[in-house]
């Protein structure tokens, strides 16, 4: 953590000084809610096969830093090692780069997210995900874990969709 | 005689059209109008024209960044939206230059403004204006203002290019209005200036200020992307509307003035006025010359592209300064030029 916290404030710091010169459009402040399908193994990197594992995640989040920083929960149901599971932990994720169509606004972003998740089964996950943010609707990403209690990778792709309407905003010249 | 003065439309490049003034009004203080018809851009300026705020005008016009006047949106979001950009910082702007009073101070100027603008519903070229009795065409319909909320609403519908900017619905409030919920936008779509208003509400002298360039060269770069060949498309549009629009008056002129012509000669050779003005009037046929005058139509143009992006939505403090230097040189090649019988607002 103390080798994160710096360049996290580095990041925030260089976005906060590049957004006073351009107009982002990414990450503005609202709710915002994915559901996502995941799927992909769970492993140890050796001789002994690997776990199938897939299921469904619901991701309310909200940003906190404009243009910058969301934070949220992540609520996962999935199945591995012929079990179903359930997990919970905190989220958060970064903006890395805004897809811009200049002069038009922005097409997408791409993000990086950390998270912790506590499953039902004992499972202790600690990892995050690069994702690919396309319309404001379609999410993309590939996510790694480690399961620091069980000793165990994940490594999965995601698929999302926003599923929390966007808020329309108010023309006051036609009220 | 009544003079004129037609804005086109074309977002920043209306700093350009600053420049003709400012040279203009700078030569010609005793220079004058009473019709001021705007489109687009040329809708935000005129009334501020109209009442002579032309540090005011060219402060608005060099100040201005892309976000003082419309915000990027996600392309995601805009899929549900009525247009690419958000104007909403337009219309914070109008609400401040725009107030009640100055509403009233132009209502009291007794200058004729005229603000284009089409309706999306029926397709139609719409007029709003703060003239009680203007003229009724045949070709566009005129809407006469009830307040100062709806004036500001107009401005901003004249200058919503549509796709861009959300259509809005100036005759939401009006008491007894059949179609409150009809929508409007920039008046270029149909008419990029509007040269035949002013026409139509009497005026003989027109000073028309357009924002797309003379030249008709090819450019010579290739279209890569779906965004460039749209930003063309809209050029084209642009240009192809802005020269019709100007066909049409001088057309109009040759055909007033040809007439003028023969009449002048009929006289000369003994026919008295009254049979003149009998041969000329055809019963159950309108003469759409009827009591009009030929004109004395004074143009500027820039000579070659000015930027401003697609639309003239890119406002760029250091370009529209530099359309500001060309709008002044503009007006000092049309003053070197002029010949002393021209001029009538000395």
């Amino acid at each position: 953590m103390r080798t994160i916290a710096p360049l996290l404030l580095l990041i925030i710091f260089s976005r906060q000084l590049s957004a006073q010169t351009v107009q982002d459009t990414e990450f503005p402040k609202e709710f915002i809610m994915h559901l996502k399908l995941h799927n992909g193994m769970v492993t140890n990197f050796n001789n002994r096969p690997d776990l199938y594992t897939g299921g469904l995640q619901l991701v309310p989040q909200y940003t906190v830093v404009k243009n910058l920083m969301r934070a949220g929960i992540i609520m996962d149901g999935y199945y591995t090692g012929k079990k179903i599971s359930a997990a919970v932990g905190p989220t958060v994720t970064f903006k890395l780069k805004t897809l811009n169509t200049a002069p038009f606004g922005s097409a997408g972003n791409i993000n990086i997210s950390f998270d912790h998740l506590w499953g039902t089964n004992k499972e202790q996950l600690v990892g995050g995900s690069i994702n690919a943010d396309i319309g404001n609707k379609l999410l993309l990403g590939l996510s790694i874990h480690r399961d620091y209690n069980l000793n165990t990778w994940w490594l999965q792709n995601t698929l999302g969709l926003r599923i929390s309407k966007l808020k329309k905003k108010t023309e006051i010249y036609n009220q | 005689m009544s003079r004129a003065l037609v804005i086109s439309g074309g977002g920043s490049k209306g700093a350009f059209a600053v420049g003709v003034l400012k040279r203009l009004f700078a030569t010609y203080p005793g220079l004058d109008f009473d019709i001021f018809v705007g489109t687009s851009t040329g809708s935000l300026m005129c009334p501020l024209v109209a009442l002579k705020e032309m540090d005011m005008v060219e402060a608005l016009y060099t100040s201005q960044k892309t976000d003082d006047i419309i915000l990027k949106k996600r392309i995601g979001d805009s899929l549900n939206d009525t247009s690419i950009f958000d104007g909403s910082p337009l219309w914070s702007q109008l609400l401040r230059n725009y107030t009640d009073q100055r509403y009233q101070e132009i209502i009291d100027s007794g200058k004729k403004i005229f603000l284009t603008t089409v309706c999306m519903q029926s397709g139609e070229m719409v007029v709003f204006t703060n003239h009680a009795n203007p003229a009724e065409p045949r070709h566009y319909s005129v809407k006469t203002l009830i307040n100062a909320d709806q004036f500001r609403k107009a401005i901003m519908a004249s200058a919503s290019q549509p796709v861009f900017m959300q259509p809005v619905k100036v005759n939401l409030h009006v008491p007894g209005e059949p179609n409150p919920y009809f929508q409007f936008v920039d008046g270029g779509v149909r008419e990029y200036a509007g040269i035949q208003m002013a026409i139509d509400n009497g005026a003989t002298e027109i000073f028309t200020i357009l924002l797309s360039p003379e030249s008709d060269e090819a450019e010579k770069k290739e279209y890569k992307n779906l965004f460039s060949v749209l930003e063309r498309t809209i050029s084209i549009f642009t240009d192809d509307v802005g020269k019709n629009d100007l066909i049409i008056p001088k057309l109009f002129n040759e055909g007033l003035e040809y007439i003028d012509a023969v009449k002048k000669k009929m006289i000369s050779k003994g026919i008295s006025e009254n049979e003149v003005a009998d041969y000329f009037s055809i019963s159950g046929l309108e003469s759409p010359y009827e009591n009009k005058k030929p004109l004395k139509l004074f143009q500027f143009r820039p000579k070659a592209p000015l930027g401003g992006g697609a639309g003239g939505l890119n406002f760029d403090q250091v370009e529209m300064k530099e359309m500001i230097a060309k709008g002044e040189t503009s007006a000092n090649e049309f003053i070197a030029m002029l010949q002393t019988t021209d001029i009538s607002w000395a």
